[in-house]
């Protein structure tokens, strides 16, 4: 911090100081930098050249170190960092911002970070004041690195910042700015680091690690775990992957292009076909879904195990193997299907009744799941305490397991319902027609090309988006074992 | 053990009421566990404090009696009727579970009501049914509540609240005083006795604390590993234990090996006298610890012992003492009489009452 000094060490301090500063002035004049040696030269001659506004800067720069250093008796460290500043500028400088205006506000701008810094020592953990430091030797390297590509040999960035001197200068004012606090510290350098080297995707990468440092520092346990805290940070970089190319679909379609979509009578007959078959497969789910899952959660029985494998297996096969496999069921040439062709009219290559039957096949293990779950989580005592009132079993199900288990449930049906309406790989085999809003997306794209479905994709996207999370919200306020109901509380 | 070959107990003031609940050698195996068997009856009106320690069976016995478990036909009988193999539903046994177990999606008031609309009663008989209940158990300005706002004591009452609304013919608590503080302890045993007065509701109170069955009185039965070890008044069992596992785990403390020569008691470390012969030659007595006093010179049956360390209760003070022998023996005191005595001086003692001789096998007691 403030070192404690005699003021005779004091006064050595300063000389010192001062004598290692006009050396290094003497040497850049005389190896040819500039220096206000120079200036005044100039200005005894008569000759002020336009460079020579920096030139002014720097002899205030020194005036400054001197009021600071003789006068007040805290900031030591910012006389000498004034000083090494300014050191480095009169023999850098030049190279790094030819232009004087820039390189004197950079100058001044240093400071300024430099004065923070002091600030931070003296009021705050030093941890702040050397992640400061930190940040401001960063910030330095790779705006120097943007501007000339040249500090590191082979080391060379592809950013879309071409006036970087400008830039710098914003952000390191910036970091003075956030430098008090950790947090204000990481959302600078999200901004930093998403408009350097994440461009074009700027915007996008600034919302996504906005929203994952907000998730981080909003973390809170009822044991303090930094282990856990780190997790949540690495697992926050999975997310991204799946989060940026949504956001980038999002944010990268204008507004015409979709409203265009939404106006197109094919995409919006299949959203609406996509929309009935998946409600409709979901409600054949729930029905038998729910009542397994319940038996499951219950009974334990020979063949347990494997029957919670079987429910899984819709996420094992591939699509293309399932509808192979559900047309070998069901296909025309095939006994059961001929069987309801001929006796019951129905037919599953190219009908709805196809796509129902993909839907529900894919969709099954989401819903099972999550009612499976949901039912484990109902504690067996207390339709036990129901039994004991004068509830039959059945009631005591009705009454009790059912509604504490309702929030899975209805959880389950919506990842059910979000995964048949966005089934497309068996639908390629099964049953083309009626086409899905997937398909649809996916005809344009082999049409068109990408450039073309973009648009469509972002309206789907939309709507996917949209009633999940709608549906989501809807599922809180239904009652929960932990007996909150999310609207009340 | 079975009731009847406990020794001849005090009989509690009881009218001849009709008898209730019947279990004739009831059995019941849960996985390695093996429940009974148990013989025991019940009369109209009871109160039944059954003791035993952590996992002796005492749950199982009553999820057995409200018809979780099923035990079969010719094993269990309520009001004389084979309720064996009878649903939960169709029992009339109200059980309220150590938990509470509150329906979490209810208020308190949907859930005392809850067993109602199985009576097929009208709308504003249960609502009065529900209100009644509800003041009577202390709980009526609780009822628009969510049970998770409701504390421990509260979600009890609310609990107890939905059994007794439906009138059960048997009413069977499991641990209602657990997990509650001191005071809310004594509120609810208070509860417990003025909701048994009013209603006589035969009830099975399963505890493993037995200070409770000071307090709540009447019947008393202890359970060990799943049989009945002894059953009878709380007084009959605290006082004359009939087996060494009731003696321990009631009184827990003094109790020494011992020889019997007729009416004397002969221990490693003295002889005391019994009014009567207890008809075994060896096996136990019990010492209970407020029976100790300072001897008098003249006092034939005194003994010395050194004092271990002594700590005040409040109402009594606890000293432990240590015997000729090494073994160590417990005495209760009432503070305000006896100044305590220093560690390690030598004390003369003697029993204001005779000890209690238990059958059985000896045992570490003292360790």
């Amino acid at each position: 911090m403030n070192p404690r000094l005699t003021p005779r060490a004091r006064q050595a301090v300063i000389a010192a100081m001062f004598g290692a500063h006009l050396l290094i002035y003497l040497i850049s004049w005389v190896i040819g930098r500039v220096s206000p040696v120079e200036f005044f030269a100039n200005l005894w001659g008569g000759s002020v050249e336009e460079n020579d506004f920096f030139q002014l800067l720097l002899l205030a720069g020194n005036a400054i170190i001197a009021w600071v250093l003789l006068v007040s008796k805290r900031d030591l460290l910012l006389g000498a960092g004034t000083m090494f500043l300014l050191a480095v500028h009169g023999l850098m400088g030049h190279k790094l911002a030819p232009d004087s205006l820039t390189s004197g506000a950079m100058l001044m701008v240093s400071i300024i970070v430099l004065y923070v810094g002091v600030k931070i020592n003296t009021l705050l953990p030093a941890r702040y004041w050397w992640a400061l430091v930190a940040s401001y030797l960063a910030l330095f390297f790779i705006f120097v690195e943007i501007r000339w590509g040249s500090l590191i040999p082979g080391l060379d960035f592809t950013t879309g910042i071409s006036n970087a001197v400008p830039l710098l200068l914003l952000f390191l004012l910036g970091l003075s700015a956030c430098a008090r606090s950790f947090q204000l510290l990481a959302y600078f350098w999200a901004i930093v680091i998403s408009f350097t080297f994440c461009q074009p995707y700027g915007w996008e990468t600034v919302l996504i690690a906005f929203a994952a440092l907000a998730a981080v520092f909003s973390a809170k346990g009822r044991v303090p775990s930094p282990t856990a805290l780190v997790f949540l940070a690495c697992g926050l970089v999975v997310t991204f992957l799946v989060l940026f190319p949504v956001v980038a679909i999002a944010m990268g379609e204008s507004l015409l292009a979709v409203d265009k979509v939404l106006r197109d009578p094919d995409f919006l007959t299949a959203l609406g076909n996509t929309a009935w078959t998946a409600t409709v497969s979901t409600l054949v789910l729930v029905a038998f879904t729910v009542p397994l899952a319940y038996a499951v959660s219950r009974l334990r029985f020979r063949g347990r195990t494997l029957l919670l494998s079987l429910i899984d297996l819709p996420i094992v096969i591939p699509q293309s193997v399932a509808a192979i496999a559900l047309l070998k069921v069901f296909g025309e040439q095939q006994y059961i299907g001929q069987l309801l062709s001929d006796r019951l009219g129905i037919s599953f290559s190219g009908t709805a009744w196809g796509i129902i039957v993909a839907q529900v096949f894919v969709a099954l293990p989401f819903i099972t799941r999550s009612a499976l779950a949901a039912f484990e989580a109902v504690p067996e005592r207390l339709e036990l305490a129901a039994r004991t009132l004068g509830a039959s079993s059945w009631s005591a199900f009705r009454r009790i397991a059912l509604p504490l288990a309702s929030r899975g449930i209805f959880l389950g049906a919506v990842l059910a319902w979000a995964r048949a309406a966005g089934e497309f790989g068996a639908l390629m085999l099964i049953a083309q027609n009626p086409r899905t809003a997937p398909m649809e997306v996916y005809l344009k794209f082999d049409r068109l090309g990408p450039v073309q479905a973009a648009p469509m994709g972002a309206a789907l996207l939309f709507f996917s988006v949209a009633m999940f999370f709608l549906l989501q919200f809807v599922s809180r306020t239904l009652p929960s074992v932990h007996g909150e109901r999310g609207s009340g509380t | 053990m079975s009731a009847e070959a406990m020794p001849a107990a005090t009989p509690v003031a009881r009218p001849a009421a009709p008898v209730l609940l019947e279990m004739r050698d009831l059995e019941l195996s849960l996985g390695a566990f093996r429940l009974g068997p148990l013989r025991l009856e019940l009369s109209s009106g009871d109160y039944l404090v059954l003791l035993g320690p952590s996992g002796c069976g005492k749950t199982s016995l009553l999820r057995a009696l409200a018809g979780i478990y099923p035990v079969g036909p010719r094993r269990l009988f309520l009001e004389g009727e084979d309720v064996g193999s009878l649903a939960p539903h169709k029992r009339g046994v109200g059980y309220v579970p150590q938990t509470a177990d509150l329906f979490p999606h209810m208020t308190a008031e949907a859930n005392i009501s809850f067993g109602l609309s199985y009576l097929g009663l009208g709308g504003q008989e249960r609502r009065s049914r529900v209100e009644d209940m509800a003041r009577r158990l202390d709980v009526a300005g609780l009822l628009e509540r969510q049970p998770a706002t409701l504390s421990g004591g509260e979600a009890k009452r609310v609990a107890l609240a939905r059994s007794l609304v439906l009138e059960p013919r048997l009413l069977l608590l499991d641990e209602p005083l657990s997990m509650l503080d001191h005071n809310a302890r004594r509120r609810m045993l208070d509860l417990l006795r003025r909701v048994h007065d009013e209603t006589g509701t035969t009830t099975v109170h399963v505890t493993h604390d037995r200070e409770e069955a000071w307090a709540l009185g009447g019947r008393c039965a202890v359970m060990n590993a799943g049989s009945l070890e002894g059953e009878g008044s709380a007084e009959d069992l605290f006082r004359r234990p009939g087996c060494r596992f009731v003696a321990e785990f009631l009184g827990g403390e003094n109790i020494f090996e011992a020889r019997f020569e007729g009416p004397r008691a002969v221990l490693d470390w003295g002889t005391f006298t019994m009014p009567a012969a207890p008809g075994f030659e060896t096996g136990c007595v019990q010492i209970r610890p407020e029976t100790i006093v300072l001897a008098t010179p003249q006092n034939p049956e005194r003994f010395s012992a050194r004092v271990i360390a002594s700590s005040d209760r409040g109402i009594y003070r606890e000293t432990r003492l240590e015997l000729d022998g090494g073994r160590t023996l417990v005495w209760h005191a009432a503070s305000s009489r006896n100044p305590a005595p220093p560690a390690g001086e030598e004390v003369l003692l003697c029993l204001t009452e005779p000890p209690h001789a238990v059958p059985g096998e000896g045992g570490g007691a003292d360790a």
